[in-house]
């Protein structure tokens, strides 16, 4: 995953839009150190920066695409949920607990080999129960 | 709690606690509504003695109806005298103009920063 901050990419006027993320694949970019006389320590926040990328391309790919009644895959936002890979199972996995969701397309493209199903005609409630199983078994999740 | 700074900025970097900050605002101008936009946050809390420790620590941004703009942003720290936090945040999620507010909730203070939207 590339990271780090781009800030300096384009020139703003004040309080006017940028765009500082044109060359990574992340939409949070966050620091955070807790500091004292003895010195500075780091503190871990990749969790959080890979929950708010994943809610945020979620969210923005179910505000671009909900409307849709096909299709709602080309999107940029579903295709970054695909490409951070097994990043985005553990986020998936928590959506999918609290029901049917079409994030069970972002895992057939995830786990090509565990679709054992037939994904034109299997039922979304029934393709989240497989998934539920097959991600349960996994010792990542 | 004291705030030593908090601001919204154009670009915020925290290099090994020392925070640099470009070019502080406290209203977005966005081209059209809705949009997304991106912007810059940065905050530097000295903690008195009997603050110190482990704290849950969470930051959102709210529209003028209270909906939240972006996901929350939520992470656990092991604070110290001083806490320094930068952050860009990609995908603002811009539906109305208004007056919004920044909140960082550090354990159980609530720090609020208001900010406008303006088109």
């Amino acid at each position: 995953m590339k990271k780090g901050l781009s800030f300096f990419s384009k020139s703003t006027q004040s309080g006017s839009y940028f765009t500082p993320f044109e060359d990574t694949d992340v939409s949070l970019s966050l620091r955070v150190s807790a500091i004292d006389s003895e010195g500075v320590e780091k503190v871990d926040v990749n969790d959080a920066i890979n929950s708010y990328t994943f809610a945020s391309d979620y969210q923005l790919w179910r505000q671009e695409t909900d409307m849709l009644s096909v299709n709602n895959f080309d999107n940029k936002y579903f295709n970054a949920i695909v490409a951070r890979g097994e990043e985005s199972v553990p986020y998936i996995y928590e959506q999918l607990k609290k029901g049917p969701t079409h994030l069970i397309h972002a895992l057939e493209l995830i786990y090509p080999d565990k679709c054992d199903y037939n994904k034109e005609i299997i039922t979304l409630k029934r393709a989240r129960k497989r998934w539920l199983r097959i991600l349960e078994k996994q010792k990542n999740i | 709690m004291e705030i030593r700074v908090f601001t919204l900025c154009d670009g915020a970097y925290n290099y090994n606690g020392k925070l640099t900050i470009v070019g502080t605002v406290d209203n977005i101008k966005v081209p059209k509504i809705p949009t997304l936009t991106s912007v810059g946050i940065a905050a530097k809390i000295a903690l008195s003695p009997n603050e110190i420790g482990k704290k849950n620590i969470t930051i959102n941004f709210k529209s003028s109806n209270g909906e939240l703009m972006v996901p929350e942003i939520a992470f656990e720290a092991e604070t110290k005298d001083n806490l320094v936090i930068a952050g860009m945040i990609d995908n603002l999620n811009i539906k109305e103009v208004g007056d919004c507010v920044v909140e960082l909730m550090i354990g159980k203070t609530l720090l609020s920063l208001p900010f406008k939207v303006v088109k």
